[in-house]
């Protein structure tokens, strides 16, 4: 199992990302909405469809905005990780035998 | 054994035993005066790249007193924007200006020890008169230049009947949390032990009597909240050996970084890969519930039982009769600090 923790320099602080928000923080490179939107629908078809893909994407795109892990550039209308934003997996064994 | 974290993400760095006090419970048994033994002011620098390169997250810096280092605020502001950082603090040396410059650095939480809430109280068991007045008074400027800040506190027989007014003190003052910590057998609490100690009836009673005031976070790791921290746990002294967690400091030692890579330690020392494996002779089932570890605090299971896998008798369910009050005649023998182990 893994987990993603993130942190954010501009206001301090770590996050724990589930895998979806992982994987969208990861698409979040200066890609264009449209890109992204194509890239998750890409990542997560057949479990989901286009429109609910889409659904997902925005409020993932939303919360991590509001936690200033991402941001949106309006005007090429791009996203990409807040400056200092940096984020690591960090392997946690299975509990077998705990 | 497998331990239970492939790789570290956050740690302590204990960065001095010198302190501007003398506290009365010191668990370092800091000095005034800083030894030249210390990590210096490069070797801390060249640590936070190596904890950046290799991954981690959160440095979480402590002492004696940081503060008292005269490199302090420059170390701060070296690892203020590459890590999440924390520091714990006695508040005295803490103003207005200096709380908007660790605000402007990038220090991400501060916690400030006050150990009552009187005055009197404090002051006795920090050994300086007017700490009390300067810790609460930093507390207030933290809060006041955005600086997310909490009070810590270290339950004991001086102080257990003041638990509630420091609650409520501390939200007073903007304190977001309060984390109320047991009590070890370490430094100068183990010497004046049967002064301090209060038995675990006495310990739960104070606990389970805490309203907090709405808004106010309580942090405590008594039943059914006594957590193994041990399998993410790591540590560095001041003078850069790796000890895993602060609350074992006079048990172990898996290197210092001056000669091995810390995560060396991390990966070979054979004693603290099966502390973070978490086997553990029986455990408490509720606080294994609400914690996901096993077997609460190792450094109070080994402290009063001698054993690395024994049960916490901190925890009501698993105290197996043990009176917290009474330490064991080999803890207040000559330090039996575990020499270095081999690496494997």
């Amino acid at each position: 199992m893994e987990v993603c923790i993130v942190f954010t320099p501009d206001n301090p602080n770590l996050f724990t990302l589930n895998s979806t928000a992982w994987l969208v923080f990861d698409l979040c490179d200066g890609r264009s909405w449209k890109r992204l939107q194509k890239a998750y629908y890409d990542a997560v078809e057949p479990l989901r469809s286009p429109e609910e893909a889409r659904d997902e994407l925005m409020g993932v795109v939303s919360d991590l905005e509001r936690k200033g892990i991402i941001e949106r550039n309006p005007v090429v209308r791009t996203l990409r990780p807040r400056p200092g934003a940096r984020g690591r997996k960090t392997g946690v064994a299975s509990n077998e035998g705990r | 054994m497998r331990s239970y974290l492939e790789n570290p993400v956050k740690i302590t760095l204990s960065i001095t035993k010198s302190c501007n006090q003398a506290c009365k419970l010191c668990y370092c048994d800091c000095s005034a005066e800083p030894s030249s033994e210390e990590l210096s002011t490069a070797e801390l620098l060249r640590l936070i790249d190596y904890l950046v390169e290799n991954g981690f997250m959160q440095v979480y810096i402590e002492g004696g007193e940081p503060l008292h280092r005269p490199d302090m605020m420059d170390v701060l502001r070296y690892c203020g924007r590459k890590l999440m950082t924390l520091l714990r603090t006695n508040g005295n040396l803490i103003d207005g200006p200096r709380a908007r410059e660790l605000k402007a650095i990038g220090v991400g939480r501060v916690l400030v020890d006050l150990m009552g809430a009187r005055p009197q109280t404090h002051d006795e068991h920090a050994g300086i008169a007017g700490s009390f007045a300067r810790a609460c008074g930093a507390v207030a400027a933290l809060v006041e230049a955005g600086v997310p800040t909490d009070v810590l506190t270290i339950l004991n027989r001086r102080n257990v009947d003041e638990m509630q007014a420091l609650l409520e003190l501390a939200h007073r003052i903007g304190a977001e949390r309060v984390g109320i910590l047991r009590l070890y057998p370490l430094g100068r609490a183990k010497r004046c032990w049967p002064e301090v100690a209060l038995s675990l009836d006495e310990q739960m009673r104070a606990i389970r009597a805490l309203d907090p005031p709405d808004g106010l976070g309580l942090m405590q790791s008594w039943h059914p909240r006594d957590h193994n921290c041990c399998w993410q746990s790591a540590t560095v002294d001041a003078f850069g050996n790796s000890i895993g967690c602060v609350y074992l400091r006079e048990y172990v030692n898996y290197g210092n970084i001056r000669a091995t890579p810390f995560l060396d330690t991390w990966h070979k020392d054979p004693l603290y890969r099966r502390l973070r494996s978490g086997e553990v002779e029986r455990s408490c089932p509720d606080c294994s519930a609400s914690q996901g570890t096993d077997g609460g605090c190792r450094s109070t299971a080994y402290a009063f039982h001698g054993r690395w896998d024994a049960p916490d008798p901190f925890c009501s369910q698993t105290n197996d009769g043990v009176d917290l009050r009474v330490l064991p005649e080999r803890l207040l023998e000559k330090s039996g600090k575990r020499p270095r182990s081999p690496v494997a």
